[in-house]
């Protein structure tokens, strides 16, 4: 049997999770970082909208009747019509922020509203695919964190590669490294709860998984990233590479989980 | 009333006759298959083909066994198919059948990822899902679903729920066999009697609970995880900020 669900899911989990990351990421530049990356804010906003927006659009593309897309808004217990109104009320509202931003102004209140909307974008994936028990790899709690902690890294990588300031791309390899560390980890939890790691592991998607996802996606940034935090020089093309090395590992996993599931 | 096909395969002379009832009585169109070694034909259900009839071989020589049985939607009582298709397509009637809506349902596939019985099926002309409805039309009616209206051996029976359980179960001890469908998912509308074990069949191993415990099980679960990682980044934040102050 051909697999129910295939890389266009996959791309559009990927990409609702890059803007939401993305959001999260303004946010926190504007909040956590106190304040000096302004630049981090804004492109971190006007990336969301645009980035979440697409991701509903090839969710409805990918439908068996897209003329009817209007109907997934119907069950409130279902997790694909929360993550449907979660896909809308993010997108419209983070580009309602980018606009605002756009004409000069700073609704930094928008954040308290658009942040949780973000967490709820860059996880329900993970729900839901992780409450289907009978799809083993998927079923385990810490899918959601995952997909959080790479939402995270690919909206942090996607605002890195859009190019700011030296001072700026030198303050987000901390940052970056910080983030990957978290990826790891939850990329060790989620194989040590799901069932049949074995799937990522010795399978088919092996080297999609190992190579991709663990060594070109996270371990390879991560270690240039700990390399860089030694030096006081920015290599800007390095750093830019290691930035589309995470964007691509990020899809890699929701690739591989979505189809290793589906064996 | 709660009703309950009973599928005794002890009394399955594998004439396909259900196969064709069904086809029959929805105007499926008809299947393009091949000569192949298995009697099983077509060898899987699919958007036209709601319910087969199966043949499982085991053994060799002298030691040669086989069941045939009807395999098609087992009809659960909480149905995860319902309970994650985002159109309200899928419902669960009183009477037991779980039926899918086509004139609601997008094609999103999610209730072929939940079903634990791998039975829905995507048209992909049509691009929305497909399977038994266990024929509601015709139940309603007081008529018997028309894979059991044709079954010629008693093979397949239908009935109020209770009582088909009853039967089941007095006819695997008579034969020394097991029901399958009674407890698995929390039970469903369908009940195979069988001598051979259920996975020697095939039949897929699913868990006893139903969707409704395995769903909210996972989402408290994923939500109790929230804390120690929220924990974890707080602590590593805290670290690196010490860190750049310095």
């Amino acid at each position: 049997m051909n697999p129910a669900w295939g890389w266009p899911v996959a791309f559009a989990i990927f990409a609702a999770g890059l803007g939401a990351g993305a959001y999260l990421v303004s946010a926190a530049a504007l909040y956590l970082w106190k304040g000096r990356w302004e630049k981090v804010a804004r492109v971190g906003v006007y990336l969301s909208g645009p980035a979440i927006a697409l991701a509903a659009l090839v969710f409805i593309l990918d439908l068996g009747r897209p003329d009817r897309a209007l109907n997934v808004y119907s069950n409130p217990l279902s997790v694909m019509s929360v993550g449907a109104w979660l896909l809308t009320a993010t997108s419209v509202l983070a580009i309602i922020h980018g606009a605002l931003l756009w004409t000069g102004r700073t609704a930094r209140r928008l954040y308290a509203l658009g942040s949780p909307l973000a967490f709820g974008t860059a996880m329900y994936t993970g729900f839901l695919m992780g409450i289907l028990l009978p799809k083993g790899l998927w079923y385990t709690p810490a899918l959601p964190w995952l997909f959080l902690a790479s939402s995270l890294s690919t909206g942090l990588a996607a605002v890195g590669l859009l190019g700011l300031e030296d001072g700026v791309m030198k303050r987000l390899e901390g940052d970056h490294a910080l983030l990957l560390v978290l990826e790891l980890a939850l990329v060790a939890l989620y194989l040590a709860t799901t069932g049949f790691p074995g799937a990522l592991i010795t399978g088919p998607l092996a080297f999609l998984f190992l190579g991709g996802v663990l060594v070109l996606g996270i371990l390879v940034p991560l270690l240039y990233s700990l390399y860089a935090l030694r030096t006081e020089a920015l290599n800007r093309a390095a750093l830019t590479g290691t930035f589309a090395l995470v964007l691509l590992g990020g899809f890699l996993l929701r690739y591989s989980i979505l189809m290793g599931g589906q064996l | 009333m709660v009703y309950a096909i009973l599928m005794d395969t002890t009394k399955c002379t594998g004439c396909r006759g259900c196969q064709v009832a069904c086809k029959s009585w929805y105007e499926l169109p008809p299947e393009k298959t091949s000569l192949t070694a298995s009697w099983t034909n077509p060898p899987d259900l699919s958007s036209n083909t709601w319910t087969h009839v199966r043949l499982v071989e085991m053994g060799e020589g002298e030691g040669l066994r086989w069941t045939f049985y009807r395999w098609a939607c087992m009809h659960c009582d909480d149905p995860a198919c319902a309970r994650v298709c985002p159109t309200k397509a899928i419902n669960k009637f009183a009477e037991g059948p779980v039926v899918i809506d086509q004139s609601r349902c997008v094609g999103c596939r999610y209730c072929i990822q939940a079903c634990p019985f791998q039975i829905p099926r995507r048209d992909p002309e049509a691009g929305i899902v497909y399977k038994c409805t266990m024929c509601p039309d015709r139940i309603t009616q007081g008529e018997k679903p028309n894979c059991v209206e044709t079954c010629p051996t008693g093979a397949l029976e239908f009935g109020e729920k209770d009582e088909m359980r009853a039967k089941a179960r007095e006819r695997a001890a008579k034969v020394g066999g097991y029901v399958y469908g009674e407890k698995e998912v929390g039970g469903t509308s369908t009940l195979i009697v069988t001598v051979e074990p259920p996975e020697a069949l095939g039949l897929p191993k699913v868990p006893m609970e139903t969707s409704a415990k395995w769903v909210t099980d996972m989402l408290a679960s994923s939500l109790g995880l929230g804390m120690p990682v929220a924990l974890a980044l707080g602590a590593a934040y805290y670290l690196k900020e010490r860190r750049e102050i310095k």
